[in-house]
C-alpha cells in the first residue's frame, strides 16, 4: 500500500504544479500600475504574413485608444484604420487588442516594420515599458495558392480534353470523307463498272510479279480490300 | 448537309472570340482583381466556378429548348441539338462540381459534403448522364429523338432545383452570391467593383465558349451522320 500512496501522492503533486504553472503563465491583464507591453501579435514574428492580412496587437492591459493609434506607425508607409477588440468583452473601451485594417493590399515581397512607440499608454496613463517594433515580410501570393493551382488545372484540363476530343473526332471524320471521295471519284474514272475493276485487280494480284510488272499499279488503292470491313 | 461560307465564317469568329475573351478572363482572374481579404487566392477559383455554371445552365437551357422545338416539329436537326448541349453541358458541370471542390477543401476543410447544394448539383449531372444512357439505350431513331426530347424537358426540374435550393434552405453552407436567402429575404450583391466586373466578364466569357462548343458539336453530329450515310451508300451499291 505504502508505494501505491507515493506514487498517488507524487501524481497529485505533478498535476497541481503544472496547473498551478499553467494558471500562473497564461497571459493576463494586468490590474494597472506596471508598464504595459504587447504580449502577442498576429501574425506572429516570423510568420506567414499574407498581402491582405490585417495585423493584431495583443497588450496585457486595456490601453487608451487614442496614444496607441498616435504611436503607431508602419514603415513603409501604409493607411489603415483602426479596430479595438477583447475576447472576454463586447465593450470596445475595454479593449486590449488593437488590429491595424490596411486600406488596401500590401505590396508583395516586402519587409514591412511595424512599430508602437513609447507613446503608448494604458487607460490608467502608464505609458509603455520599451518601443514594441515587429518586422513581416509578404509573401509573392495569399494564401491557399495551391487549391486555386488545381482549380485551373481542372478548367485547363477538362476544357482542353473538350477541345482536343472535338478536334480529333473531326480529323478522323474528315479521313473517312476524303477516303469516300477518292473512292468514289475513282469509280467514276473508271466508268462506274467497280466488279469489273475489282474481278481485275484479283487477277492482276493472282499473277506473277515478274510476268505482269507493275500491273498492281493500275489498279486504285483504293480498290484494293474494298470488299472487307477493313477496307472502309 | 453542307454549311454556307457565311455560318463557317461565324463559327470561325465565334472560336477567335472565345479564346481572345478566356485569355482575357485569365488576365483579369490573375491580375486585375486582388486576392478575396478573408478566403485569400483559392478565392479566384470563384470565376471560373460560377462561369462553368453559367456554360451548364445555358447549354441545358438549350436542351430544353431543343426538346421543346424537338417535340413540335419533329425535326431532327432539334434532336442533335438536344444532344449536343447535354453533352457539352455535362462537360461544364464537370468543372463546375471539381473546382467547388478545391475551393471547398481550404475554406470548409473538406472536399465534398453533402449539403444541400452540392446534393442537388449531384443529382441534376446524375439526371443528365442518364439522358446519354437512355440516348444509347433505344434503338429505334425516331423512337430515341421522342424519348430524349421530353427527357430533356424533364431534367431541366434538376437545374431549377439547384438554383432555388440554396435560397429555400436555411441549413445550407453554401455561399449565395446575389439574390434573396432565408437569412437575408432582400437579396444583396455586396462585392467589390473590380470582383463584379471580373464576375461578369467571365461569365459571359463561359457563355461564349458553351456556344461555340455546342455549335461544334452540332458539326461533329452532322458530319458523323453524313458519313454514315455515305458508308451505307457505298456498300448498298
Amino acid at each position: 500500500m505504502r508505494p501505491l500512496r507515493v506514487m498517488l501522492s507524487l501524481v497529485f503533486a505533478v498535476l497541481l504544479l503544472s496547473s498551478a504553472a499553467v494558471v500562473w503563465g497564461a497571459p493576463r491583464l494586468q490590474d494597472g500600475g506596471a508598464a504595459p507591453q504587447v504580449v502577442q501579435t498576429d501574425p506572429a514574428l516570423n510568420g506567414k504574413f499574407y498581402i491582405h492580412d490585417d495585423i493584431s496587437f495583443y497588450f496585457d492591459q486595456i490601453m487608451d485608444h487614442d496614444s496607441v493609434e498616435a504611436a503607431f506607425s508602419v514603415e513603409p508607409s501604409v493607411k489603415g484604420r483602426f479596430s479595438w477588440r477583447n475576447a472576454n468583452t463586447e465593450q470596445e473601451e475595454q479593449a486590449s487588442a488593437v488590429v491595424f485594417i490596411p486600406d488596401e493590399y500590401l505590396d508583395r515581397s516586402t519587409t514591412y516594420t511595424f512599430t508602437i512607440g513609447p507613446g503608448a499608454q494604458s487607460v490608467e496613463g502608464v505609458p509603455l515599458a520599451q518601443p514594441f517594433t515587429l518586422e513581416l515580410k509578404t509573401g509573392m501570393f495569399g494564401k491557399h495558392l495551391d487549391y486555386m493551382a488545381i482549380g485551373y488545372a481542372v478548367i485547363a484540363l477538362i476544357l482542353g480534353g473538350l477541345v482536343v476530343w472535338l478536334a480529333l473526332r473531326f480529323q478522323a471524320l474528315r479521313r473517312e470523307e476524303q477516303l469516300m471521295d477518292q473512292m468514289e471519284a475513282e469509280d467514276r474514272a473508271a466508268g462506274g463498272d467497280r466488279v469489273a475493276a475489282a474481278v481485275g485487280a484479283v487477277e492482276a494480284q493472282a499473277r506473277p510479279a515478274a510476268a505482269a510488272p507493275g500491273v498492281t499499279d493500275m489498279v486504285a488503292p483504293s480498290e484494293r480490300g474494298r470488299n472487307t470491313p477493313d477496307g472502309m | 448537309m453542307m454549311y454556307s461560307a457565311q455560318r463557317t465564317r461565324m463559327l470561325r469568329g465565334l472560336t477567335y472570340a472565345s479564346i481572345g475573351l478566356l485569355a482575357l478572363a485569365l488576365l483579369m482572374n490573375f491580375f486585375y482583381v486582388g486576392p478575396e481579404k478573408l478566403q485569400g487566392e483559392v478565392q479566384r477559383i470563384f470565376y471560373v466556378h460560377l462561369g462553368s455554371f453559367t456554360g451548364a445552365f445555358i447549354a441545358f437551357g438549350a436542351a430544353l429548348f431543343a426538346g421543346i422545338a424537338y417535340l413540335r416539329t419533329r425535326n431532327p436537326k432539334w434532336d442533335t441539338l438536344g444532344l449536343a448541349s447535354v453533352e457539352v453541358g455535362l462537360g461544364f458541370s464537370i468543372m463546375m462540381i471539381i473546382t467547388g471542390m478545391a475551393w471547398a477543401r481550404p475554406i470548409w476543410n473538406t472536399w465534398w459534403t453533402w449539403d444541400p447544394r452540392l446534393t442537388s448539383v449531384t443529382i441534376m449531372w446524375l439526371a443528365y448522364a442518364a439522358y446519354m444512357m437512355l440516348r444509347g439505350g433505344i434503338e429505334d431513331p425516331e423512337r430515341r429523338r421522342r424519348f430524349a426530347a421530353a427527357y430533356g424537358i424533364i431534367a431541366f426540374a434538376s437545374v431549377l432545383f439547384t438554383i432555388i435550393i440554396i435560397r429555400i434552405r436555411p441549413d445550407t453552407i453554401h455561399p449565395v452570391v446575389a439574390g434573396p436567402t432565408k437569412a437575408d429575404p432582400t437579396g444583396g450583391f455586396d462585392v467589390t467593383p473590380r470582383i463584379r466586373n471580373t464576375l461578369f466578364f467571365n461569365l459571359f466569357t463561359f457563355s461564349m465558349i458553351a456556344c461555340t462548343l455546342i455549335w461544334y458539336r452540332i458539326r461533329l453530329e452532322n458530319m458523323s451522320e453524313r458519313v454514315l450515310r455515305r458508308k451505307l451508300q457505298v456498300l448498298s451499291d
